[in-house]
């Protein structure tokens, strides 16, 4: 079968791979229809997060049909010729975390926990097509895609709902759902976010689902901010304002009830504390930009609440920890609780509140993934976000 | 400590891409962190024997179905990958088989010294053993009603005492990796019925790179099996 595979930084190619197997009892085989480039796959491409592998197959959002099912797997909840979303955590449904819903948490679906325990104190569930410390999984840009626990994960979907419009469950609608939720939004409250690709998004729109009086969008990809604007948000460009400033004029000198990290550890930026990043980023000697950070902990309001759903990976400094604790600041964080959302977030599709496919700018097939990391990456062509077709013939496209 | 994880975070990153004089740096930096934390964890000593290597873990099950599965000594080796086989022999004797370097088969016989059900069950081997081995395998309340407490013990001696180093070298692990591992996998198998793994699932060509990854993560050797899979139907293409 066709997979994408990491080859090295910047390399991403398209090779002929042997299929998947079911290796545990609790396994399915799906296969692929749609897929997904994430935000989170650029910081791979860039060979910035550590323990990837050459030969690697990337991709945690994706969904089709399950046409093999393990022996292990409850017939009652999945079987063969369901069609399904699948989340891009992985979780077993019977540990500790599981049970309290923090299915991002997950004791036993990482075969490395101990490497990674070793890095963090404890070891967050696997994940797909995310490096050997999130568990090493074959991801779903491919054809075919091994799903573990498959009767913990995947939900299914009507049929009267398109691809498009479902894939997203996967990863970036529940990531914008939680990450606005992480916002202890009270009714009318004003909520600032960093970050207007795909995650931001879906977080403005979220956020308003849940309650905000005002959203004020940051970012400076005018494309993105007018898609912003679309769904409500007043919109700041960091590059021709002082966001800080802009804020505290918008807000009566209060500063945002919340601030939102929708950008995560390749932080774009100005001035000397971006170069200090930049700098120390590529002598290795910090794995994250932080910058997007720093500035929600400045603007927030005294009180206030810092979400944090952009990606960090290792170990920063420079973080203003003496403004979070002066200003008795509560910041929420984590990969994405996906079970908890997908169901909820599908009756919305289906009731017609929000469509999600008005994030995608592309769609090729999986001949094209190599190009579209990188259109994807320098916001090329007007890009926002990218869906594959492992199945197009790449000479019809 | 902060120094340990950053040197050892910083050159497994640098071995992987790639960059040698980096990681022989962060290599001396971690090797001088952990022997400075190593000889603070010997003033402390944290276990009742000295070298056992001790693990506990917080399990989502009953006591009794934890002890019900420990308590058959011949499941261990589908969580404890190590041991070859253990086969029950007469009341509380087992025969215990480990797979030592070089392809060779060692064995001896063991009893169980002590057992409380749903507590406790120690074991030892029989005396003149090859390989002398001493273990426990404890289950308290856990932090609430549905969890449980798992703590434990092993250790393996020569003839002699030269403790630990012989389980190391049969198996080129940590005894301390080891243990705690096994019961990591006693508990993916109590909470899921299964232990995760990516041993044998597809990939793109590896190269030099790829596989020294695999390595470096020990993802090549000691891994659990992939389970039977005999009663899988096969793959039907829905076209």
């Amino acid at each position: 079968m066709k997979a994408v595979c990491w080859m090295g930084k910047e390399d991403m190619q398209v090779h002929e791979v042997p299929e998947p197997k079911i290796l545990n009892p609790r396994d399915a085989i799906v296969r692929v229809t749609t897929t997904c480039i994430c935000g989170s796959d650029l910081h791979l491409y860039d060979g910035l997060v550590p323990t990837l592998a050459q030969g690697d197959i990337l991709g945690h959002e994706f969904m089709g049909e399950v046409v093999e099912t393990g022996p292990g797997v409850d017939s009652g909840k999945l079987k063969t010729g369901d069609r399904v979303v699948v989340p891009f955590t992985i979780a077993c449904g019977g540990c500790g975390p599981c049970h309290e819903e923090l299915w991002s948490l997950c004791d036993n679906s990482n075969p490395n926990a101990w490497f990674v325990e070793k890095l963090m104190g404890h070891s967050p569930s696997g994940l797909f097509g995310y490096t050997h410390m999130m568990g090493g999984y074959a991801g779903g840009q491919a054809q075919y895609v091994r799903v573990p626990f498959a009767d913990v994960g995947p939900i299914k979907v009507p049929q009267s709902l398109r691809d498009d419009q479902v894939v997203f469950l996967s990863d970036i609608f529940p990531t914008g759902y939680m990450a606005a939720e992480n916002c202890n939004i009270k009714p009318g409250d004003t909520i600032a976010i960093w970050g207007c690709g795909p995650i931001g998004q879906f977080a403005i729109r979220s956020a308003f689902m849940l309650g905000a009086g005002r959203v004020i969008a940051i970012d400076h990809v005018p494309e993105r901010l007018k898609m912003a604007r679309e769904g409500g948000a007043e919109t700041l460009n960091f590059d021709d304002v002082n966001v800080l400033d802009a804020l505290r004029e918008m807000t009566g000198s209060k500063g945002p009830d919340a601030c939102m990290d929708a950008v995560g550890m390749e932080a774009s930026g100005h001035g000397i504390q971006y170069l200090y990043d930049r700098v120390k980023q590529m002598l290795r000697l910090t794995q994250d930009r932080i910058g997007v950070l720093r500035e929600c902990i400045q603007a927030c309001r005294k009180g206030g609440t810092v979400s944090v759903p952009g990606v960090y990976t290792g170990f920063d400094d420079k973080v203003p920890m003496g403004a979070f604790m002066n200003k008795s600041l509560t910041l929420r964080t984590g990969q994405t609780h996906m079970m908890r959302y997908m169901k909820p977030l599908l009756e919305r599709i289906e009731k017609g509140e929000i469509d999600p496919s008005f994030v995608i700018s592309h769609r090729l097939p999986i001949e094209k993934a190599p190009d579209a990391y990188r259109i994807f990456r320098d916001k090329e062509d007007h890009c926002t976000k990218v869906v594959l077709d492992p199945w197009a013939d790449a000479a019809a496209a | 400590m902060p120094l340990m994880l950053l040197a050892g975070a910083l050159g497994a990153y640098s071995l992987v891409r790639g960059k040698p004089k980096l990681a022989a740096t962060a290599a001396l930096g971690a090797v001088g962190a952990v022997a400075m934390r190593r000889s603070a964890e010997k003033a402390a000593t944290k276990q009742s024997k000295p070298n056992a290597a001790v693990a506990s873990f917080v399990i989502r099950c009953s006591r009794e179905s934890a002890y019900e599965l420990w308590r058959d000594f011949e499941n261990l080796p589908r969580f404890m990958p190590h041991l070859q086989s253990v086969t029950r022999g007469r009341e509380h004797q087992s025969h215990w088989t480990v797979a030592g370097p070089l392809g060779v088969h060692l064995s001896w016989n063991a009893e169980i010294v002590d057992e409380v059900e749903n507590e406790r069950i120690s074991w030892r081997s029989l005396p003149g053993s090859l390989i002398a081995n001493e273990g426990s395998i404890e289950f308290s309340p856990g932090p609430n009603e549905s969890s449980i407490v798992a703590t434990l013990r092993m250790q393996y001696f020569l003839p002699g005492g030269a403790a630990g180093k012989t389980f190391a070298t049969l198996l080129g692990r940590n005894p301390e990796f080891t243990v705690r591992e096994d019961l990591r996998r006693f508990k993916a198998f109590l909470e899921t019925g299964e232990i995760a793994t990516t041993a044998g699932q597809t990939h793109g060509p590896r190269g030099i790179h790829g596989h020294l990854q695999n390595i470096l993560l020990r993802e090549t050797s000691n891994m659990p099996k992939p389970q039977k899979t005999a009663n899988v139907q096969p793959i039907r293409r829905i076209a």
